[in-house]
């Protein structure tokens, strides 16, 4: 289990950790840990060790706290381990210490400027190297607004690999744009160059990279941010075989798409 | 040796499992026609502004957001004892997104909302759902002193379903109390809104204890929610104050919705 510290363009990342255990009956870990700090270098993760925690300790890590090594691709992991790291990594350590299911185990993760923050409950697991996203986004919003959409990617494997991701008006099925997202990396779309109506809803496919897509708005004022993730199309449907059920909502607008 | 010691851990594992989680965190709905919504938190005051986002859903299952046919989706009012108060049909325009503005729904009988859940019309029979029900767990977004943009946060409880014209409760309880710890640092200067929903049909009575600045765990006053009842739990961190905040009650999953404001800002996100 990760937890993402995050940099996007003209705002911090913060992490927020807390060594308390979001249940009293499933995972009952109390041995001091190792935090530490894994990026990839397109060879390797790196690895660093930030600090130690011990049960009820907390610890703010922020974009501005760690090199810029660490976050040249928009990313960094933290990892609390129970054992020393190498410092050259072949692919991330697969043992899960900080982890529960009911609740899953989260930290904090967000932005923040000099007036603000915005928080988001984070865990992330690796994806695997070659999946598709398909995802809709209802949060641009107008007015006084930056909106960007960013794309976060975690995989087993530090190679940094880049893919298409494509827009497309989710009512007509019209083709707005193409972009470039990346692996293991937190990938920035500045979404306002497309002029959207409050009516729209952009649909955004990727066929050969997946990932966690979030919704950022920031206030030009900097008073507000806001940051949600969207939904992937399993999230419409609840019960029964849902897995097989978001494989064909995937494929009617990817086949509707593709034509487009 | 160890191997009996291995084979205690275990069973000892699987009792606390069938003692803490013996059902599944939802019930299924009762009718196979049946939606599904969560129950969205409704901020309304001078200060606070709530919309919600509201998408053509089965057609977005269904892989065509083109709707010639007229589809009308129906929000559902509660107070904050769980009272339905009234329910509005709003049809879908043939357009992408239809933004809300719930205060403008929120006329004569709906004043006193607290929670409104969304039921769209059952896609039984229109798109095969394999035992899967349609389910609205969407966004509200809230808006605080005309800052101009929205903090958007999803529905996460899976709450209510409308089965054959009546809804009904889908959250579980268990039979011993559990602890929910917020995973999140409370920094001050802030005031933290933890907004509750009761998903279950029983009452649910939440103790809060707080953990500040590293000294011991302090149970708070506890209180009661009815079945699809809400409350607010409001706490004050001063500056440089830190804390944790936890939850015991017989729920599952009780997350909360938490607000955090600062500095004449605010943070939503679901605990």
């Amino acid at each position: 289990m990760f937890f993402p510290l995050m940099k996007t363009p003209n705002l911090n990342g913060f992490c927020d950790l807390i060594y308390e255990r979001p249940n009293n009956w499933e995972n009952r870990t109390h041995k001091p840990v190792q935090i530490y700090i894994l990026w990839s270098n397109g060879k390797n993760w790196n690895s660093k060790k930030l600090m130690e925690m011990r049960l009820g300790d907390e610890a703010r890590i922020t974009s501005a706290d760690v090199g810029e090594e660490c976050l040249a691709t928009g990313l960094a992991l933290i990892y609390p381990s129970l054992k020393p790291l190498d410092p050259l990594l072949n692919s991330l350590p697969s043992k899960k210490v900080w982890y529960s299911e009911i609740p899953a185990w989260r930290n904090t993760s967000g932005f923040y400027n000099d007036f603000t923050q915005v928080s988001y409950q984070s865990d992330v697991e690796p994806l695997p190297s070659k999946a598709s996203l398909l995802t809709f986004h209802p949060f641009i919003q107008f007015g006084d607004v930056i909106n960007n959409l960013l794309v976060l990617n975690v995989t087993n494997d530090p190679k940094i690999q880049s893919g298409r991701i494509s827009m497309f008006n989710s009512f007509d099925k019209s083709f707005i744009a193409e972009s470039l997202i990346s692996t293991n990396s937190l990938t920035t779309i500045p979404l306002d160059v497309y002029n959207f109506k409050a009516t729209d809803l952009p649909v955004f496919y990727s066929p050969e990279i997946a990932g966690i897509p979030f919704g950022l708005g920031i206030a030009k004022s900097g008073k507000m941010l806001s940051l949600e993730h969207t939904h992937p199309p399993a999230s419409l449907v609840l019960h029964g075989n849902r897995r097989v059920i978001q494989g064909k909502i995937k494929k009617s607008w990817i086949e509707k798409l593709v034509k487009a | 040796m160890t191997d009996v010691l291995i084979k205690a851990t275990k069973i000892k594992r699987r009792a606390k499992l069938l003692l803490f989680i013996g059902k599944k965190l939802t019930k299924a709905p009762s009718a196979d026609s049946a939606v599904i919504s969560d129950l969205f938190p409704i901020r309304n005051s001078n200060l606070w502004k709530t919309e919600f986002e509201l998408l053509n859903v089965l057609g977005l299952i269904a892989g065509e957001n083109n709707q010639k046919e007229p589809y009308s989706v129906n929000f559902y009012f509660y107070d904050s004892t769980g009272e339905l108060l009234g329910i509005r049909e709003i049809e879908i325009k043939n357009i992408g997104r239809t933004t809300i503005k719930i205060v403008n729904l929120m006329e004569h009988e709906l004043k006193e909302a607290a929670t409104f859940a969304v039921f769209h019309p059952s896609i039984s029979g229109k798109v095969e759902m394999l035992g899967s029900y349609l389910a609205e767990r969407g966004y509200s977004g809230y808006e605080f002193q005309n800052l101009g943009v929205k903090g958007y946060v999803h529905g996460n409880l899976d709450a209510v379903a409308l089965s054959n014209g009546k809804v009904e409760p889908l959250g579980n309880s268990g039979l011993i109390p559990r602890y929910y710890t917020v995973q999140h640092c409370l920094r001050g200067p802030a005031k933290y809104e933890f907004v509750f929903t009761n998903p279950t049909s029983e009452k649910i009575k939440i103790t809060p204890n707080i953990f500040l600045n590293k000294k011991k765990w302090l149970a708070k006053k506890s209180f009661t929610m009815n079945s699809l009842g809400s409350h607010t739990f409001t706490v004050d961190i001063k500056e440089n104050e830190k804390a944790y905040v936890r939850f015991k009650s017989k729920l599952y999953l009780g997350r909360p919705v938490v607000f955090r404001i600062s500095n004449d800002s605010m943070d939503v996100f679901h605990g």
